[in-house]
């Protein structure tokens, strides 16, 4: 196929909930380009998931899609039938999530697994097992499963998470994919294992010049595997710039907090942290919705919310210290 | 070392877990020690038994053999038959903020729970002062969180109230298993602050359960290694990060996701990450890393190895220096 | 030391909070809110029958043979037609869901407390001797079929409502202890069981502070749907003349009264069959409504 491109357009999310409309995404933009690999940082509840979600039209049922677009393709995801979502998810676009446990079903074989979702996504029916699970086979080895015949035959109960983890990465590269999305793929893995996974996802992704998502919390793990990096807070993008830009030149004062925040290996205790907390999404706070935790604020920055303004090249903030006007 | 400078020392302790699938050794025969106003950190990854280490302190698992003394008296039973005045000068906070806050009440009861169950407030107005006290020192104002519901606050908030539990009582040794892993990188730097400033001000004693070795290194002074349920290497926190002896401290330090250069410059570099924890219910012989060991010999395969003191205080077990001494 | 003030209005507190996050989760659902509707109204007619309805007396030794068999919706006095002894149906039904409803109620009062209690007791001690003597007991009530259960005690007493009261509390009290037990055994491994524990607190404490808190939820929504099957239950003992006894107007009696005149006079079984399916729908849908409620 030929260059597939996803990109996301000032998205605004909410969800209904009873005390009133939570607005969790306020004006998301994100650009993947093929075979490039993105990685989206921010702490719990920024909306990384739920931007994920957006993309697949995979939202559950209180949530609303208030403005923006989605691209991929050339088409708007977001305005597009039912069948040609489908044939989006079956082809196109895949995610892994945090958990593999509950990625996986519990009372079917690994074996029965993989074959439903080959068969789903090629749209075949009938038996053929051998031709399945020769296929399976080559499949567990790419991800670096020791004994696939075993795996195969055996249920996720008896698998670890890092084998569970690879097994779902097998059952979401089963079938030839543009765009893979990993939410935070290792997070729930041992520090040993979280490495060989991580290095698994890359070789993969460069071997089948796939175009890769990476969301996570650790900032570590994010530097060693992707080209560009999205900075998320509160529900809008505050960042973006390549990987080594990012880190030894941040702009945005909570991505310097965030890089603060991080214990270092060579010691050097601890530093302030970022004050107060996440905002609540069904009053956020008004204009930059980061300006109350901020030691850097400006009048302005509790008026008008920031736009996203392109820095440096490749280096885009929304941070009104960064405006020229 | 003077047995009266240890505020707890552990002999020897075994916990083994009786399961359909066989006997699990959790902890295998392990002995350390907590000196006053120290914190001693216990790094592991999943299986290793750091947590089942700090429960059987707490004496929530009752030890299968072995001893622990606290303050020189001998408590290796179960929490239910331990005297109330042990109990009063040990607590604990458990990894998931979530479930360790009884979700019907409110904080101000959690909190002062343990404040009622040692006798030691006497009337309602008292026991609001108290509680309003123990959640300033958190910094949580009291108005604002005394009536509310744990499902109310975030994880960093909750964390703090499971701290304010444990120091109402003034104990003098917190167990802290794995305190910030369900956190945010920004709430963790405030709740290890919180913990640092609580240590200075009470003089407690911690037991740190991590298998962050970035946030080890900031926190303890002393740290020891566990993998499938042994200890395989002691050191003060300097000498621990920067001369790791063992082949699984090496891979260990390895795999730490790292933001800076002089980070990645102390990562060992011999040593990668490979291979999976084997099951606990059939450890392999000998010593117990060796099917991981780049470096494993004969001699790995057959015999457990000692300890051997290679520098003062930093002790490691494992056959590559034993040899050598 | 500054005063803390309690929350400002109550508006403020957590359980205003909570009462209107269950609110919104139970009013999302028009079944819910219609079941509401439904029970709200029998409950009111149990309570206030005797009031409301349009001849009181028809409800004991009454017989005016001259408005006998009068066919419903014919008749502004007698809207649902009269039985053989002319009494009117409309009363006798409205009568009827008061001795329906003080079933429930006084069963589900005698059976509620001491399952819950003992299945708290029984998973607190979950694996240990306290718990195989409970739940064993538990057991063996349950696996003897309810309505035989009730049948064999009904005919070997003396049969009236009180003693079909007691029968069906016999073998309520098991569901009860199992539902209990089985929340409560999985809560008493959650960590803030656990830090009670290490803490030094009592075990009443803990079963009834800590873990019975956080069981209510199944615990109510089974209540809610238990008014329906005990009145099910009860009625079918009144049917086959082990419940109330006539002229007591119960639902079940009444039923099977009216049985000997069917087809041809068919008002006097329909509209207390009519009685108990709406009872068991209206709380049916509660109860399911509640159970939205609690879950995630």
């Amino acid at each position: 196929m030929t260059e597939q491109a996803l990109e996301i357009k000032d998205v605004y999310v909410g969800y209904k909930t009873y005390r009133g409309t939570s607005k969790v995404l306020d004006g998301v933009h994100l650009k993947v380009n093929a075979g490039e690999r993105v990685g989206i940082i921010g702490e719990s509840g920024c909306g990384k998931t739920t931007t994920m979600k957006t993309i697949l039209r995979i939202l559950p049922t209180n949530a609303v899609i208030q403005k923006g677009e989605v691209y991929f393709g050339g088409k708007n995801v977001l305005t597009i039938g039912k069948d040609e979502l489908n044939e989006l998810r079956r082809k196109h676009i895949v995610m892994i999530s945090q958990d593999p446990t509950a990625a996986l079903n519990p009372v079917f074989k690994i074996e029965t697994q993989l074959i439903d979702i080959i068969k789903y996504s090629e749209k075949r029916k009938g038996k053929k097992t051998e031709e399945f699970k020769a296929r399976c086979i080559k499949l567990l080895k790419e991800v670096a499963l020791p004994d696939p015949e075993r795996v195969l035959g055996s249920y996720p109960f008896q698998l670890s998470g890092g084998m569970k983890q690879r097994v779902c990465i097998a059952m979401a590269l089963a079938t030839p994919r543009h765009l893979l999305i990993a939410d935070e793929p290792t997070t729930n893995l041992d520090v040993t294992i979280q490495d060989q996974v991580l290095r698994l996802i890359k070789d993969i992704a460069e071997k089948r010049k796939l175009s890769v998502i990476l969301i996570s919390q650790a900032l570590g793990s994010v530097k060693g595997f992707v080209d560009k990096v999205y900075v998320m807070y509160a529900g809008n993008t505050v960042e973006v710039a390549d990987t080594k830009e990012l880190f030894s030149n941040p702009l945005h004062p909570y991505t310097k907090g965030l890089l603060d925040s991080t214990p270092k290996l060579t010691g050097g205790g601890f530093s302030e942290g970022i004050k107060g907390r996440v905002p609540d999404y069904i009053n956020p706070p008004s204009g930059c919705r980061f300006h109350p935790r901020c030691n850097y604020t400006l009048s302005r920055c509790e008026k008008e919310k920031p736009p996203f303004i392109d820095f440096d090249g490749n280096h885009g903030v929304a941070c009104w210290r960064y405006c020229k006007k | 070392m003077e047995e009266a400078e240890k505020i707890l020392v552990v002999q020897n302790l075994k916990k083994y877990f009786k399961t359909t699938f066989g006997t699990v050794k959790a902890v295998d025969d392990i002995s350390f020690d907590v000196r006053f106003g120290e914190t001693f950190g216990l790094v592991g990854e999943s299986g290793s038994g750091k947590s089942t280490t700090g429960y059987l302190t707490m004496g929530i698992y009752t030890p299968t053999a072995g001893k622990i003394l606290f303050k020189g008296r001998d408590v290796s039973v179960h929490a239910l038959k331990r005297p109330k005045h042990i109990k009063k000068d040990m607590s604990m906070v458990f990894q998931d903020p979530a479930s360790s806050l009884n979700p019907s009440k409110t904080i101000g009861d959690i909190v002062g729970l343990p404040l009622k169950v040692h006798g030691m407030v006497n009337s309602s107005s008292e026991f609001i002062e108290k509680v309003a006290e123990l959640l300033e020192v958190v910094e949580l104002p009291p108005e604002r969180f005394m009536h509310r519901r744990p499902g109310d606050l975030g994880g960093g908030e909750k964390q703090a109230v499971a701290i304010a539990r444990a120091i109402a009582t003034s104990p003098s040794f917190v167990v802290l298993d794995e305190p910030t892993s369900a956190l945010d990188v920004s709430i963790q730097a405030k709740i290890i602050k919180i913990l640092m400033k609580l240590q200075q001000e009470l003089k407690l004693s911690y037991l740190f359960i991590t298998h962050d070795l970035s946030l080890m290194r900031n926190v303890a002074s002393r740290v020891a290694i566990m993998y499938l349920a042994k200890i395989y290497e002691y050191a003060p926190a300097r000498l621990f990060f920067h001369n790791p002896l063992h082949p699984y401290t090496k891979m260990l330090l390895s795999s730490v996701p790292v933001l800076t250069d002089e980070e990645e410059a102390l990562k060992p570099k011999d040593v990668k990450s490979t291979g999976e924890v084997s099951s606990a219910i059939n450890p392999p012989p000998g010593c117990r890393f060796h099917p991981r060991c780049p470096f494993a010999t004969k001699i790995c395969k057959a015999k457990e190895p000692k300890f051997t003191m290679v520098e003062p205080e930093h002790y490691v077990a494992c056959h590559l220096y034993t040899e050598k001494s | 030391m500054k005063k803390i003030s309690l929350f400002k209005t109550i508006k403020q507190s957590p359980r205003w909070e909570s009462a209107r996050r269950m609110w919104y989760k139970f009013s999302r659902s028009p079944l819910s809110i219609t079941g509401l509707v439904i029970s709200a109204t029998c409950i009111f007619i149990g309570l206030f029958a005797p009031y409301i309805v349009p001849y009181p007396e028809h409800g004991g030794y009454f017989s005016n043979y001259a408005d006998a068999f009068i066919p419903p919706f014919q008749n502004s006095k007698y809207i649902f037609g009269t039985d053989e002894y002319g009494r009117d149906i409309l009363t006798r039904t409205m009568l009827g869901f008061q001795y329906s409803l003080m079933m429930a109620g006084v069963v589900l009062s005698l059976v509620v407390a001491p399952g819950v209690i003992l299945g708290l007791i029984a998973g607190y001690h979950k694996e240990r001797w306290i718990d195989m003597v409970i739940m064993r007991i538990s057991d063996i009530f349950i696996a003897v079929p309810p309505l035989v259960l009730a049948l064999a005690i009904c005919s070997v007493l003396e049969p009236n409502i009180f003693n079909a009261m007691m029968a069906v509390s016999l073998m309520w009290w098991p569901w009860y202890a199992r539902l209990t037990y089985n929340v409560s055994s999985a809560i008493r491994n959650e960590y803030f069981v656990q830090a009670a524990e290490v803490m030094g607190a009592s075990t009443f404490h803990i079963i009834f502070k800590e873990i019975l808190p956080n069981c209510l939820g199944p615990i109510l929504t089974k209540v809610t749907l238990d008014v329906g099957w005990v009145i099910l239950i009860g009625s079918a003992l009144s049917f086959v003349g082990l419940g109330a006894q006539p002229p007591t107007p119960d639902l079940g009696t009444m039923v099977a009264d009216g049985g000997k005149w069917m087809p041809d006079f068919w008002w006097m079984s329909m509209f207390s069959a009519l009685g108990i399916v709406i009872i068991i729908l209206g709380f049916n849908l509660l109860g399911d409504g509640v159970r939205d409620v609690f879950t995630e």
